[in-house]
């Protein structure tokens, strides 16, 4: 016979607490629903994200996570409160937002058989735009009911996921400060902070690219059921890359692995002087060769094609052509070798110096001035960083390398618009940015130690030869 | 100190526990839902005014094929991106939000007269103009009478010989459709992707010329519409008043009224070697149902094989990709008279799909070539 059980002695304070909460909580999930699972998620992000690190940098990630998610959840609210206070009406940061929630709205009516228009089914199958990203947000709306703001919520968690796994990449490789410099500022950089609470794929897209190089990082460092699972999660990774944007998986896919070559490639002396002749006499054949020739003129025509439509929409445009292709439109230029060599210097040079303070020509352009001189560090430094980062971790260097690059290249050789541009280059910031700090504390430190051998009265080629 | 919850479950040993819980949703819920609804209720939509606007060619893309009469502007406040749109009880054919005050309407086929416009919000009205939109008797002068040129499919073998000129869609009553003529009967054919056609057993088709009604609306003065189709090459339409079962591709679109008989004199540029392959008495291509309009080689001049630089067209359904020849040496070029049927349009002369100016390109495609030239001049033809 169970013996009787003890009564359950409740504190008064707790049992009304926990009813307040209990009674709150349930109308904020009937409000909105999302927004408790958000909730739920940010704790989990909260705990897990620093999980395992030492104490001083667990504090410190679990202190910048904190207050990334305040500041989010603040604009979020001011979002929320700026606007009309209905799922259609919701307060939008950008057109390509209000297009995203009113197609993922007409998916969601067409799915619940609530009937529409000729033309709503026209935008909700539209080939135009189309991305697995509207598909997630329609499921997650049929699911939870239309969600404008949780969505920005959800956005924004998957974006600070990516940058805490990013951290903890970074950390015990290029150190503590380089690490948190990268973390900061990916979670405050203006630009990244307002993709991160967007209605846009960048967040999604960002933490998938994250979790391919962190697997490619397991991959090559793991041993047996580590290797096999990092396997399995990039598999998943590219195929849900696959769609989300023309041509992710073999950016993503294949940055990483052109990065792990890299890694293969400079492992020793030997290695990087014999990759470095192929490398040469790749290029020599590319020129020479009349077939190959052919076919990189022909990829950089279809990227002068694309680079082309960018300078002929709405907006601040600027040109990478001869300017006699601008003339007359061409749905595909034909540059010769000299004027596609020309292209691509252009192209680089533009991804990394537009807008120049001197073009500038809106006055979002002119907030934007802080971040871009911003930018230019964080180019400056990389190269310090790229050499820092491998003598620390060459295959993290590489991989995040492997990521940049193609990125980049791809960035850099089809846009034409300013405001594309420098969201586009947001791209490629989550993976420059830590050889970018890490080059930076290498300055710095260099630097520091400069000044106080001058101090101690040492030259620095003293003190080079002291080091 | 006495337990929140004794043993026998009464809250302070006074109440139970279910009954503070209902009064506490009372108290604390109610209160906490209302103050949400008036803090976070979204304002009513309001139509303020509908008014006709102008119809543009954006509208006609986002129409989608459909016959499209008018746009509505309608201004007000709260609308919204994901309203949907009725007239007279009509779904529209497309609601398009531009800001909370203002909306495009765009509405196709309504019976005349005055109907409300509702906006509403998935299947709840949100929104009612009573009596704003007119639509007017619909004018009757857009009505024309094409020459439908291209083929019948699919016919049997009973149906392909029953298809001749004069026979009249449906058989009985007044003519929704006539046979203006007929080609021979072939054997079906489907062509698979652009490349090559294959036979069907037992099927066969015939090119013929449709003489038909469409109507041009005054919203798209460009296209002649039959039945909602709009009559345009590549269209797979059935065949007016002959039920469901005779199905017609479109090939071209002619004027019903008979073609004027002209001569063209062309200088033709080619290779030697294709000149060579022209002889008097070729027909064109795809007229066997147009004969009248069917242009016809009649004399040949004598061919002149020179030096000089012509670029030649290499792809045929892609991008052009031309070839650029620096003085060959077997270039050629002749000078032909062509007699053929010819159309006017808004700008002078042209014969089936191409425009006839002394100066301007011809080409002229047979079943075993083509060779393209300049038009040296066109007169009206002196002979039968």
């Amino acid at each position: 016979m169970r013996a009787a059980r003890e009564p359950v002695h409740v504190p008064a304070q707790w049992l009304g607490v926990g009813l307040a909460a209990g009674v709150l909580t349930g109308a904020a999930y009937t409000l909105s629903p999302l927004t408790i699972i958000a909730a739920a998620l940010g704790a989990a992000l909260l705990w897990l994200g620093p999980r395992g690190l030492p104490e001083a940098d667990r504090r410190a990630l679990r202190t910048l996570l904190a207050a990334a998610i305040v500041l989010r959840v603040g604009a979020v609210l001011a979002l929320f409160l700026s606007g009309d206070f209905d799922h259609q009406a919701a307060t939008l940061l950008t057109g390509d937002e209000g297009y995203a929630l009113s197609r993922t709205l007409r998916l969601r009516n067409v799915l619940l058989d609530i009937p529409g228009l000729k033309y709503d089914y026209a935008v909700a199958f539209d080939e135009y735009g189309r991305t697995s990203f509207l598909a997630v947000m329609t499921v997650l709306q049929v699911l939870f009911g239309p969600a404008p703001y949780g969505l920005r919520l959800l956005n924004m968690l998957l974006f600070l996921t990516g940058v805490a796994v990013l951290f903890r990449l970074a950390r015990p490789s290029f150190g503590r400060t380089p690490a948190l410099a990268g973390a900061a500022v990916l979670m405050f950089l203006p630009t990244l902070f307002f993709w991160s609470i967007s209605l846009l794929k960048e967040p999604l897209y960002l933490t998938l690219a994250v979790t391919v190089m962190a697997g490619a990082v397991t991959l090559v460092r793991g041993t047996g059921r580590a290797r096999a699972a990092a396997l399995a999660v990039i598999a998943v990774a590219l195929w849900s890359l696959d769609g989300l944007r023309p041509g992710a998986v073999a950016l993503v896919g294949g940055g990483t692995a052109f990065g792990l070559l890299i890694y293969a490639g400079t492992r020793t002396p030997r290695r990087a002087a014999i990759a470095l002749l192929v490398a040469i006499a790749a290029a020599l054949a590319i020129v020479a060769m009349p077939a190959t020739r052919a076919r990189v003129l022909t990829g950089l025509n279809a990227a002068a094609g694309v680079h082309y439509g960018h300078v002929f929409t709405v907006g601040h445009a600027y040109k990478l052509m001869d300017e006699g292709f601008y003339v007359r439109w061409s749905p595909e230029p034909t540059m010769t070798l000299p004027e596609a060599a020309r292209f691509v210097v252009r192209g680089v040079g533009s991804f990394v110096a537009v807008p120049l303070p001197w073009q500038i020509a809106t006055r979002s352009e002119l907030a934007f001035m802080p971040e871009q001189l911003l930018w230019y560090l964080l180019v400056l430094a990389a190269p310090f960083g790229v050499v820092a980062g491998f003598r620390a971790d060459p295959l993290l260097t590489c991989v995040l390398l492997g990521y940049l690059l193609p990125t980049a290249l791809v960035v850099a050789l089809t846009n034409g618009n300013v405001g594309t541009l420098i969201r586009f280059r947001g791209l490629v910031t989550p993976s420059l940015v830590w050889l970018s700090a890490l080059g930076l504390c290498v300055i710095a430190t260099r630097a520091l130690t400069c000044h106080r051998a001058t101090d101690a009265g040492l030259t620095p080629a003293l003190q080079n030869s002291t080091r | 100190m006495t337990p929140a919850i004794v043993h026998d479950g009464r809250l302070f040993g006074r109440f139970n526990l279910v009954d503070a819980a209902a009064i506490g949703f009372v108290v604390i819920l109610i209160p906490i839902a209302y103050a949400s609804y008036l803090l976070f209720r979204a304002p009513a939509p309001t139509i303020t005014s509908v008014e006709p606007a102008p119809l543009s060619s954006t509208e006609d893309r986002v129409a989608q094929g459909s016959t499209l009469l008018g746009k509505l502007k309608v201004r007000g406040t709260g609308l919204r991106p994901v309203f949907t749109a009725r007239i007279g009880g009509q779904p529209a054919l497309a609601y398009i939000f531009e800001n909370p005050a203002s909306a495009d309407v765009l509405y196709g086929e309504l019976p005349p007269g005055q109907h409300d416009l509702v906006l509403l919000d998935g299947v709840q009205e949100v929104a009612r103009a009573a009596n704003a939109v007119t639509i007017a008797e619909r004018p009757s002068t857009g009505a024309t009478r094409a020459l439908v040129h291209g083929t019948l499919l699919d016919l049997d073998a009973a149906e392909a010989n029953a298809m001749v000129p004069g026979r009249q869609f449906p058989p009985t009553g007044e003519a929704e459709a006539r046979l203006a003529a007929v080609g021979p009967v072939e054997p079906a054919r489907r062509v698979l992707g652009t490349t090559i056609a294959l036979p069907i057993d037992g099927r066969f088709e015939r090119r013929a010329a449709i003489e038909m009604t469409c109507e041009i609306l005054p919203a798209q003065p460009h296209e002649c519409r039959r039945a909602g189709v709009v009559l345009s090459p590549g269209v797979t339409m059935v065949v007016p008043g002959a039920g469901s079962g005779l199905r017609f591709t479109i090939d071209e679109v002619l004027p019903a009224a008979p073609p004027t008989a002209m001569q063209v004199r062309v200088r033709f540029v080619a290779d030697a070697q294709v000149l060579a392959a022209l002889a008097v008495g070729d027909v064109e291509t795809g007229g066997a149902a147009i004969p009248s309009r069917t242009a016809r080689l009649e004399q040949l001049g004598a061919r002149q094989v020179g030096t000089g630089s012509m670029a030649v067209e290499l792809s045929q359904d892609r991008a052009p990709v031309f070839a650029h020849f620096e003085a060959p040496a077997t270039m050629g070029t002749i000078e032909a008279v062509l007699s053929l049927g010819v159309d006017p349009s808004g700008t002078g002369w042209r014969h089936r799909t191409q425009s006839l100016r002394i100066g301007g390109p011809f080409s002229f495609a047979t079943d075993r070539y083509v060779v393209r030239g300049v038009i040296l001049g066109v007169t009206p033809r002196t002979t039968p």
